[in-house]
C-alpha cells in the first residue's frame, strides 16, 4: 500500500507543473524536533531525515554555513542555508523550500538565513528572520535560530559567533503544495537587500 | 629589498583562451547577496559580473578567493568584470541534472557563463584574465602556455 502511495507521489511530482493548490496526499511524516548548538559558524551544519513511520527516510534537510561545499548538488550560501531534498521523487527545483518552479538560484528562497536576518527588528518578522514555517506535503517544518550571540552588538557589521537552531516536523494534512506554501507575511524588502534597514 | 618590475616580467595575471556560452541571468539579483556568501561576509550579485559553474574553475573553495580578480572580453568587448554568483536553481536544459551540470552537458567543451544584467550571446569566443596562480577553466586554455 506504502508502495502505491509513493508511486502516486512520484508519478505526480513528475509532472512538474503541479498547481499552487494540489490536494494530492504525500507519505505521511513522523513528527520529530531536533536542536543543534552552533558555537563555530563557518562549520555549522546537519542533515536531517525526515522518515515516515516506519522508519523510511522521505526527505533530507540539509542546513550548512556557506562554506560547506559537500553537496554537489547544492551551493550553500550565508549564515545557514538550508535544503530540502525528497528522497522518494526527482525533482526540477534544487529545495522544497522555494515557492516556484521558477527558481533562478539555490539561495531565492527562505531556507536561507543572512547575518542581516538576525538583526533586531529583522529577527522577529514572521517567517522571515529567525523562525520560518515552511508548509508543504503534508508536513509543517519550522527551523528557529535563537540565542544568536554577536561579536559586538546586533547592529550593522558585527558578526554573528554563535546559535542554536531547532527544528521541529509536524504532519499537517493541510499543506497538500508539492513547493512551499507562500508565507502570509509579506516578503521584507530587507530579506534580499541586506543593505535596508530592518524598520522597512 | 623592493624592485620595480619595468618590463612586467612578474605580471601575476594570465589570458586564457576558448569558447563560452553566455547566458542571459536575473537583474532582479542585483544587490542581494549572492551564492558566494558565508557566515562572516556577504557578496552581493553586481552588475557587470558574472555567475559561474564552480566545477568548471576547480570548486568553489579554488575559485572563492579570485572571484574579484577575474574579467573577461569577447570579441574585444568586455563581458564581464568579476564573479558574483553561481549559477544554480531549477532551469537546467537537462532533467535531473542541476543547471550547471546541465548546461556542460548540452554545451560541451564550452565554459557556462551567467550575466545577471547581460543578455544571451550563444556561444563566443572568451578571453578571460585571471590571476596566474588559478587554472584556466573548463572551456579555455592559457595564452602561450
Amino acid at each position: 500500500m506504502i508502495r502505491i502511495v509513493y508511486a502516486l507521489a512520484i508519478a505526480s511530482t513528475l509532472l512538474a507543473s503541479l498547481p499552487s493548490h494540489s490536494t494530492e496526499r504525500w507519505p505521511q511524516v513522523q513528527n520529530l524536533q531536533k536542536a543543534y548548538n552552533f558555537d563555530d559558524v563557518a562549520g555549522a551544519g546537519f542533515d536531517l531525515p525526515l522518515t515516515d513511520r516506519d522508519g523510511r527516510q522521505l526527505y533530507s534537510l540539509r542546513c550548512h554555513s556557506g562554506l560547506y561545499e559537500a553537496d554537489s548538488g547544492f551551493d550553500y550560501s550565508g549564515l545557514l542555508d538550508c535544503r530540502l531534498v525528497s528522497l522518494y521523487s526527482k525533482e526540477v527545483v534544487s529545495t522544497l523550500l522555494t515557492e516556484t518552479l521558477k527558481q533562478t538560484t539555490d539561495w531565492t528562497n527562505r531556507g536561507r538565513f543572512l547575518t542581516a536576518h538576525l538583526r533586531t527588528g529583522c529577527a522577529t518578522y514572521p517567517d522571515w528572520g529567525q523562525r520560518r514555517k515552511f508548509r508543504l506535503r503534508g508536513m509543517d517544518i519550522d527551523i528557529s535560530l535563537s540565542d544568536v550571540k554577536f561579536g559586538t552588538s546586533p547592529n550593522t557589521n558585527s558578526k554573528v559567533q554563535s546559535y542554536s537552531v531547532e527544528v521541529t516536523v509536524k504532519k499537517d494534512p493541510t499543506s497538500a503544495t508539492s513547493l512551499t506554501l507562500r508565507p502570509t507575511s509579506p516578503e521584507p524588502p530587507w530579506f534580499y537587500h541586506t543593505d535596508l534597514p530592518c524598520s522597512q | 629589498m623592493g624592485y620595480f618590475d619595468a618590463l612586467g616580467l612578474c605580471d601575476d595575471t594570465k589570458k586564457c583562451l576558448g569558447m563560452a556560452r553566455v547566458l542571459e541571468g536575473n537583474p532582479n539579483t542585483i544587490g542581494s547577496p549572492g551564492g558566494w556568501s558565508t557566515p562572516s561576509e556577504d557578496v552581493n550579485v553586481a552588475a557587470d559580473t558574472a555567475a559561474v559553474v564552480t566545477s568548471q574553475w576547480g570548486g568553489k573553495g579554488n575559485l572563492r578567493p579570485y572571484i574579484g580578480s577575474i574579467s573577461a572580453t569577447s570579441n574585444g568587448q568586455p563581458l564581464f568584470n568579476g564573479i558574483s554568483d553561481i549559477v544554480g536553481g531549477s532551469k537546467s536544459p537537462v532533467p535531473g541534472t542541476t543547471p550547471g551540470n546541465g548546461l556542460m552537458q548540452r554545451y560541451p567543451g564550452d565554459l557556462i557563463i551567467e550575466l545577471p544584467s547581460g543578455k544571451d550571446l550563444g556561444v563566443v569566443p572568451i578571453e578571460l584574465t585571471i590571476p596566474s596562480s588559478l587554472p584556466c577553466p573548463a572551456g579555455t586554455i592559457a595564452e602561450n602556455p
